[in-house]
């Protein structure tokens, strides 16, 4: 990819990610100055560096238009509201999808300029003040109506009415496409639309054609339209149940401002016409008001001459300086039996135009006049009209003056010698520096003895051909590559002159991910290699009868021991990312979502910058968007609710992150309804998941734990946020999978914790060997409590089952052996004392009978497949030093076997 | 030794402009506001600058204010390159003493008639 482009994606991604902060920012703080300014200074930069690229003109407009509006907002002409901050963020992921695009193609996709133009249409719509400055910028847009196909079927009448009553130029067309099925989910759209505030106009259509025949009362056949000047907010209020079947346009007042009618055949209203015009000119409303009426008297109420005669009427009732400039292309209707809007003030916009344009033109006639020969003297000449105009501009403070004389003096000096023209140069020395009007004088005089040159001596003026000519302008994107470096003259003295660039010190390395994986898989690999070094000092001293060999060994394993964990956490820390990256993503979430179910809520971020294993984190975002929109959507309550409860309006949600030495915590905490401990109990008990029994005895965090269970939800209403069959269960088995563990904490009304723990990184784990029927197995060390030696006799049987008693806790104990089927120990019968994993679990303890401890060790998990994958008993097989497999027991599959 | 310093706190546009400059034969300096490039002007000598306007800390105006009031610094050629098209910010550039104000993007045929002519 071009290196230009590169760059250039690089810092738009940068700068739109940070816009992207500072929008939510300046949501919370809209007087910050500062955030506005970074954010204005943004969208600048972004579309200065996208202008580089001809190709991506949708881009560098559409972020114009985005620039337009918050310098309005930074200059205080108009107040940013979320409405803005709603399209601009859109606009940020739009820029992202075509960055995205251009990555790929090195091309943004055809539909950019539609896209574009509707991103510039919607910033384009806030800035209403400067509607003069949007129409002369934009004229072909503004001059497209809002497409709302329905608009056009009002009566002229009706148009009227809606054009008399509305208060307000900008007004909203509602588009109801009620449900089929609205009836049966209590929808009422009549009544919906009817109340509607600020209604103007409202009517029914249906939504096709229907056969008499087929009708069916329960279904709704039609679709409902509505015209109000009420706040686009307050509309969207009204409709915040229906939402998805509205749609909400805003159109000017002055689309719907045009007669209809039968055109008659004989102009009965010749005499009216001219009276008319000549009032019009005069100013003199009320006197075509009267006339107005005494016109209608002649004319058919279904002509088109009627319905002008009425909209003038209606004009002039309103009597609004907006509209009044239409009664004149009333007065041509009538007379033309055509209807135009086109007003004259044309003029005025060709001489702004021209205006702006003029810096442009300049560049053009550069170029163009760069396929002429004689380029750089041609351009010696823009270089003196510059200076001309510059000098001819007053200084912004009289201190300036000198310099500004002496840098343009400077600028003419070098252009001549540059030319070969040193003649003239002594003759600019000789002028008096304070008196700026001579300089003037003599640098219009040597533009002009130039201007002969130039015509004198072309087609190859001696002094223009020791310079670099110039060839065919460059081409489009390719500019820099194209740009003459063939040595000529002066151009080899100056490419003999450059030194390489100083290369700067690289302080950070952009590696691939997958080869980071594979340094771990190949780190974890001789984790487990090394481990076969004590079998060998074993096997040295206990067959080859070595002890010397042994110690050796044993003293290079503890070596190559402590280089492989450090290199292992070295490996490790390279993949540690912060937290950020998924948490960062939540202020926009928050705020989207608040806004749609009309709540207030505050999100706080805590410890966004603990790291974890990057696969961890990536496998989180999923777990913490649901976690999150459930608390959004069924944590905190809408403002009323809250206030009634003595809580304040705004809610909050917590994410926290606490890192603790090999797992880091995670909690969404909210302080809003809570979780209904009875309702959990009850859908767990009608579900079957605890018995009768249970339902009495079992503790109210025990049964929270419930609201993870599959198909158990005990929200009541199913919102288009959450509650759509993807439950907490999802969120568990998410979690579990990157090896982590989840618990709810609930206090009803006061709110609710999720609270995540998970494993820093995934990598490696350690496990504790345990032998039983001359077998070994691994127990996962975290969840292994303690392991104790019990003498025989303690154990007791409690209700069948055998029990011992550890520090005043009853705690079960089950026969590793038994679980797993396999051959009675000897041990067991043989010795005094029996040696016992205490398992702890979700807060369920229990002892596992074993054999024989061995040591801990690290290992590589992996998991069983094809076939073997079915035991889910295990959670995976390593390779032991000496070769042998060691199966690992799963202690959350083995609760369920006990 | 020839050197032009570009001002502009868009990494994409210096790398642009530099590399246009660069392909002339002439070495470039980059500076990403005003003030840096104030402090890369009191330490080296330029023989032109392209500025850009809206930046942060210091802003190209601010910066030809400055430059224009001392002494070492006060004659030294400034290009003025920025995205508004209005003739008021011409106005202002002219104001503080640029010497030529272009619209971005600049064209590679512009960097060249400009460093052709005043590079020397």
């Amino acid at each position: 990819m071009d290196e230009l482009l590169k760059q250039f994606i690089d810092e738009a991604r940068d700068l739109v990610e940070q816009a992207g902060k500072d929008f939510l920012k300046v949501e919370e703080h809209p007087e910050d100055t500062e955030i506005l300014n970074s954010l204005f200074r943004a969208m600048h930069t972004l579309k200065g560096s996208s202008g580089i690229f001809e190709f991506l003109a949708p881009l560098t407009e559409s972020v114009h238009a985005a620039e337009d509006v918050l310098d309005a907002v930074r200059s205080g002409d108009m107040k940013l509201t979320s409405d803005m901050v709603d399209v601009l963020l859109d606009l940020l992921d739009q820029i992202n999808v075509w960055l995205d695009e251009l990555e790929e193609s090195e091309n943004i996709s055809p539909d950019a300029e539609e896209v574009a133009k509707e991103y510039k249409e919607r910033l384009r719509g806030f800035l209403k003040d400067n509607i003069a400055q949007e129409e002369t910028e934009e004229k072909s847009e503004s001059d497209k109506p809002v497409d709302i196909p329905w608009l056009k079927e009002i009566q002229d009448g009706e148009r009227r009415e809606i054009f008399k009553r509305a208060d307000t130029d900008e007004i909203y067309a509602i588009t109801y496409l009620a449900d089929e099925n609205c009836f049966f989910t209590g929808d009422d759209p009549l009544l919906t639309i009817k109340n509607t505030p600020s209604l103007l106009w409202c009517g029914v259509k249906f939504k096709e054609k229907i056969d008499p025949d087929e009708f069916d009362p329960f279904i709704n056949q039609l679709n409902f339209m509505a015209i109000s000047c009420a706040p686009l907010e307050e509309l969207k209020e009204h409709y915040q149940y229906v939402e998805d079947q509205i749609k909400i346009e805003s159109f000017s007042l002055d689309e719907i401002i045009y007669p209809a009618g039968e055109i008659l055949e004989e102009n009965l209203l010749e005499s009216f016409v001219e009276e008319a015009k000549n009032k019009l000119q005069a100013g003199d409303l009320d006197a075509i008001s009267s006339q107005i009426k005494v016109a209608l008297e002649i004319v058919s109420s279904e002509s088109f001459a009627y319905s002008c005669l009425k909209w003038m009427q209606a004009i002039i009732e309103k009597n609004d300086d907006k509209y009044n400039k239409y009664i004149s292309c009333f007065i041509d209707a009538i007379n033309t039996n055509e209807f135009s809007k086109e007003i004259k003030d044309i003029e005025v916009e060709v001489e702004e135009t021209s205006e702006v344009t003029e810096a442009e033109e300049q560049e053009e006639s550069t170029k163009t006049r760069a396929e002429v020969d004689p380029q750089d003297l041609s351009f010696v000449r823009k270089l003196l009209d510059s200076q001309i105009e510059m000098l001819n501009t007053p200084p912004l403070n009289p201190e300036l003056e000198e310099g500004r004389v002496l840098s343009a003096i400077e600028v003419v000096k070098r252009s001549l010698i540059s030319l070969g023209k040193e003649d003239l140069v002594s003759e600019i020395d000789e002028i008096d520096v304070s008196d700026t009007k001579e300089i003037i004088a003599k640098f219009t005089q040597i533009k002009d003895f130039l201007k002969g040159v130039e015509g004198v001596e072309e087609p190859a003026p001696q002094a223009v051909t020791s310079k670099t000519t110039y060839e065919e302008p460059a081409k489009e994107h390719d500019h820099i590559k194209d740009v003459d470096l063939k040595p000529k003259d002066t151009a080899v003295e100056k490419v003999q002159k450059v030194k390489p660039h100083p290369k700067t010190e690289i302080k950070v390395l952009k590696v691939d991910q997958h080869r980071i994986d594979s340094l771990m898989e190949l780190v974890s690999e001789l984790v487990v290699a090394k481990n076969s070094l004590p079998y060998l000092a074993k096997k040295a001293e206990e067959i080859f009868g070595s002890k010397e060999l042994s110690k050796e060994l044993k003293f290079q394993y503890a070596t190559i021991n402590r280089i492989c964990e450090d290199l292992q956490n070295e490996v490790m820390q390279i993949r540690m990312v912060p937290l950020s990256h998924v948490f960062q993503r939540f202020p926009r979430l928050v705020r989207d979502l608040s806004r749609k179910l009309n709540k207030k809520i505050e999100l706080v971020l805590e410890g966004e910058d603990t790291k974890a294993d990057k696969t961890v984190v990536e496998d989180l975002a999923e777990p913490l968007v649901h976690l999150i929109r459930n608390s959004i959507d069924h944590g905190i309550e809408p403002p009323d609710e809250r206030k009634s409860l003595g809580k304040p309006e705004k809610g909050t949600i917590t994410l926290r992150a606490i890192p603790l030495e090999d797992q880091v915590i995670i909690e969404v905490i909210d302080d809003g309804k809570g979780i209904d401990v009875e309702k959990v109990k009850q859908k767990a008990y009608e579900k079957g998941l605890i018995t009768e029994e249970e339902l009495d005895t079992i503790s109210d965090h025990d049964a929270l734990q419930y609201i993870f269970a599959p198909g158990l939800s005990t929200a009541e209403k199913i919102s288009d946020l959450s509650g759509r069959g993807v439950g907490m269960d999802v969120v568990k088995n998410m979690v579990e999978n990157v090896g982590g563990t989840i618990a709810v904490f609930s206090e009803k009304f006061k709110g609710t914790t999720v609270r995540i723990n998970l494993p820093l990184s995934m990598a490696v784990t350690r496990i504790l060997m345990v032998e039983v029927s001359k077998e070994l197995f691994g127990f996962p060390i975290e969840n292994v409590a303690e392991t104790v030696k019990i003498p025989k006799d303690d154990i007791k049987f409690i209700k069948n089952k055998e029990t011992i008693v550890l520090r005043d806790r009853l705690i079960p104990i089950y026969r590793l052996n038994n679980i797993l089927g396999l051959d009675l120990s000897e041990h067991n019968t043989d010795d005094e004392e029996v040696a016992i994993l205490i398992m702890q679990l979700k807060n369920t303890e229990f002892g596992i009978v074993v054999d024989k401890f061995h040591e801990g060790i690290d290992i590589v998990l992996k998991p069983l497949e094809g076939i073997m994958s079915r035991y889910t008993l295990y959670s995976g097989a390593t390779l032991l030093g000496d070769g042998r497999v060691l199966l690992v027991i799963n202690p959350k599959e083995l609760v369920k076997w006990l | 030794m020839k050197k032009v310093l570009i001002v502009d706190d868009a990494v994409t546009v210096r790398k642009y402009e530099r590399q246009m400059v660069e392909n002339l034969g002439i070495e470039t300096d980059e500076a990403i506001n005003g003030l840096e490039a104030l402090e890369k002007l009191m330490q080296q000598k330029y023989d032109l600058l392209l500025v850009d306007i809206n930046m942060p800390k210091m802003t190209g105006y601010e910066l030809l204010e400055e430059m224009r009031k001392i002494p070492e610094l006060k004659h030294i050629p400034v290009v003025m390159i920025s995205t508004e098209a209005e003739k008021k910010d011409k106005i202002n550039a002219y104001k503080v003493g640029a010497n030529f104000y272009v619209v971005k993007p600049i064209r590679p045929e512009t960097i060249k008639c400009l460093i052709n002519l005043l590079v020397i």
